[in-house]
């Protein structure tokens, strides 16, 4: 009975029905299933499979989003009961647009793959200035730090900003990744970032692969 | 609404061509290279001079017999569960040409084509979605040439669930296309109301007729098998050098045709067809990737269906000797006008040198080009839901439609989405190695070719095609010239 529901709402993240899904986690839950077993059994694995979908050029970026949709509605649902279990997540990232730079489409959508992926993501959105992405950093202790520019007149700022954790002695605490269309690999090793993605799938690549490391 | 079609004729000028037509067809008359049908169309009261083999064609049996072509019939594919409706409104894309050499997938070696291009062919037009059928385009050069046809029908009987067809050589060719296709779909029975084999029958021009193409027409009338009728005339040439000229003579060319086909058979299929191009003026050559062909597909188009009958149109090729920018400008310039003239079966797919030459990478591109064509003439539908005014007031300003469940819902219908063509980031494509267009075509068509099987054929199937394969092998090319009608 559990396992049906457990697989019925794997199907129903990856077919995208974000208006099934809380109700089949409530109903595992009812089945007496324990909430990070909801999530490790039919929520994750789901997700893995939406990956690839996508990487086998099959789903596009909006079925990603409606998955991830899909799953987030579970995925609150179950939340209360993941503080309270023995619960781990995949890793903590924390995204930003940096200040004089209001461009967050690029980093929305790698919010939403990250999230799709199983990690949580501490989103401060647009014009997020050096002291912010300090601050907030030393509230959440994220694993990673992105920052986003679509400017090349805000690019400077993912300096000034790693420069901040430099200075205050945090530089090594965190890993600092970049992304934006202006940007190259070669700026981001310049400024002392830890990795650079062209898109918001590669992003998800070094996060998975600096979490590894 | 659909897209508007491109037009190069008014009403008016349509009916002058078709009263200008009735008087070159009564006037000057067509020369008929078949005594049996000269016969048959004066005893339908055509005056016809023996000595030059002209007719004379009586408007009153050019229009009586026009009436009985019909304006939709049925294709269908090897296997006759796939089927495509063909009226003067449904656009249909297939095959062409007559590649005698080839550009080889692995080596990219330029050499003479062999039976395993074709059987390769064959397999990918069976799984190019955009590409309904295959017009035998490849033609080997390690068989014999009596036996490139009953080849080329067994490949496809064996490899494809899509339509095939080829040209009308003469009498024994024709009744052995005729004869295969039924053994292909278990029986003569199977083929009459539903048609997997499409013929095209070539028009000499200027106002002529090729024997051997006329005999297949008749054949083809006979079975009640669709035929293609299609001039290759050339302005400047063949044809007058003004369009407006050649668009008439090619007219009066392709009703001589079809009014001989209802003759035969009234109520036999046919496509009111052109190859028709301009001349290459320095040379006398062809030029198919002209932007007149186009132009004069539309044309061909508006005059077709001014009868009531589907347009057969040329289309994708080009004088390019190599996969080069005018290969590519000119293959999709044609596609383009002749799908947005209304064209509804476009020969298209997989040639270069004016057809005489192809690759597989082609039939991969095209099959993509056609895509992109298909989603042009198919315009903009406008609805409450296209119209998205909710989402719009939802969305408001600086917001963003990308995680929109209307976007999700709605993308893979309203955007075309290429396979092929590259829109990643400089770093991307650079890391995974820089690949062109061509480079990515072959890859697909090499992934094709590898995950393809052969169709499970009925045992008692595939031993009447070997057996007839066989028995065609035996002949002589002398049987096939003795068996040609009296001239």
């Amino acid at each position: 009975m559990s396992a049906e529901i457990l697989n019925e709402l794997r199907s129903a993240i990856v077919e995208m029905r974000f208006d099934d899904t809380e109700g089949l986690a409530r109903r595992a839950l009812e089945a007496g299933v324990q909430a990070v077993d909801v999530l490790n059994d039919a929520c994750l694995p789901a997700l893995d499979e939406v990956g690839v979908l996508f990487r086998e050029g099959d789903y596009f970026l909006p079925d990603v989003l409606m998955s991830v949709k899909a799953y987030d509605s579970a995925y609150r649902l179950l939340l209360p009961g993941l503080k309270e279990g023995a619960y781990e997540s995949r890793g903590r990232v924390m995204l930003g647009t940096v200040e004089g730079d209001i461009h967050e489409i690029g980093k929305n959508i790698l919010h939403a793959l990250l999230q799709g992926n199983g990690f949580d993501v501490v989103d401060l959105g647009v014009n997020v200035s050096p002291a912010v992405f300090l601050e907030k950093a030393k509230e959440h202790k994220p694993d990673i730090i992105g920052m986003s520019a679509l400017l090349t007149t805000t690019m400077p700022v993912m300096k000034e900003t790693i420069e901040l954790f430099a200075k205050e002695g945090l530089k090594d605490s965190f890993r600092f990744i970049v992304g934006g269309s202006p940007l190259n690999q070669r700026f981001s090793d310049e400024i002392g970032a830890d990795g650079y993605g062209e898109d918001a799938q590669s992003g998800v690549e070094l996060v998975r692969r600096l979490l590894a490391s | 609404m659909k897209s508007n079609r491109f037009q190069v004729l008014s009403d008016a000028e349509i009916k002058t061509i078709q009263q200008h037509t009735l008087e070159i067809l009564e006037t000057v008359g067509i020369k008929v290279e078949v005594k049996k049908m000269r016969q048959l169309l004066a005893d339908l009261g055509c005056r016809v001079d023996e000595a030059k083999k002209i007719v004379y064609f009586k408007p009153s049996v050019v229009e009586s017999l026009l009436k009985k072509a019909p304006r939709e019939y049925l294709l269908c594919g090897a296997d006759p569960n796939r089927q495509w409706p063909i009226n003067p409104d449904t656009r249909v894309f297939g095959g062409l040409g007559t590649a005698i050499n080839f550009y080889d997938l692995e080596t990219g070696e330029y050499r003479p084509t062999t039976l395993k291009d074709q059987t390769e062919h064959i397999v990918l037009f069976d799984h190019l979605d955009n590409i309904v059928s295959n017009q035998m385009d490849i033609w080997p050069n390690d068989i014999p040439m009596q036996c490139i046809h009953v080849e080329a029908i067994r490949s496809w009987a064996k490899n494809c669930t899509k339509s095939f067809g080829m040209g009308a050589y003469g009498v024994l060719a024709t009744k052995d296309m005729m004869e295969m296709t039924s053994i292909t779909m278990g029986g003569r029975d199977k083929i009459k109301d539903r048609h997997p084999f499409i013929t095209i029958v070539s028009i000499q021009s200027p106002l002529s007729t090729a024997q051997i193409q006329l005999e297949g027409l008749m054949i083809l009338a006979e079975w009640g098998q669709p035929a293609l009728v299609s001039p290759e005339a050339m302005a400047g040439t063949t044809a007058p050098v003004t369009l407006a000229g050649l668009l008439l003579q090619q007219n009066a060319e392709v009703i001589a045709h079809i009014v001989m086909a209802q003759a035969v058979n009234p109520g036999t299929p046919v496509m009111y067809g052109t190859v028709s191009t301009i001349a290459e003026m320095r040379r006398g050559t062809v030029a198919l990737g002209s932007i007149e062909t186009g132009m004069i597909s539309a044309g061909a188009a508006q005059l077709a269906h001014s009868y009531g009958i589907p347009c057969r149109a040329v289309a994708g090729a080009t004088e390019s000797k190599t996969i080069d920018i005018q290969c590519g400008v000119e293959r999709f310039q044609s596609m383009l006008l002749a799908a947005l003239g209304g064209a509804n079966y476009i020969t298209c797919v997989g040639t270069i040198e004016s057809t005489t030459a192809g690759a597989h990478e082609l039939a991969v591109i095209d099959n993509e080009l056609i895509g992109m064509v298909q989603r042009a003439i198919r315009g903009v539908e406008v609805s409450d839901i296209s119209l998205a005014m909710d989402v719009i007031r939802r969305v408001g300003p600086d917001g963003n439609y990308l995680m929109e469940e209307h976007t999700q819902r709605n993308f893979r219908a309203e955007h075309f989405i290429p396979k092929l063509a590259d829109r990643d980031k400089r770093d991307i494509w650079e890391k995974a190695g820089k690949k062109e267009m061509l480079e990515r075509s072959r890859d697909e068509a090499k992934k094709i070719l590898s995950k393809h099987k052969e169709r499970e054929l009925d045992p008692g199937t595939a031993k009447a095609l070997d057996d007839y394969v066989e028995m065609v092998a035996k002949r002589s090319l002398d049987e096939f010239l003795a068996a040609e009608w009296e001239a």
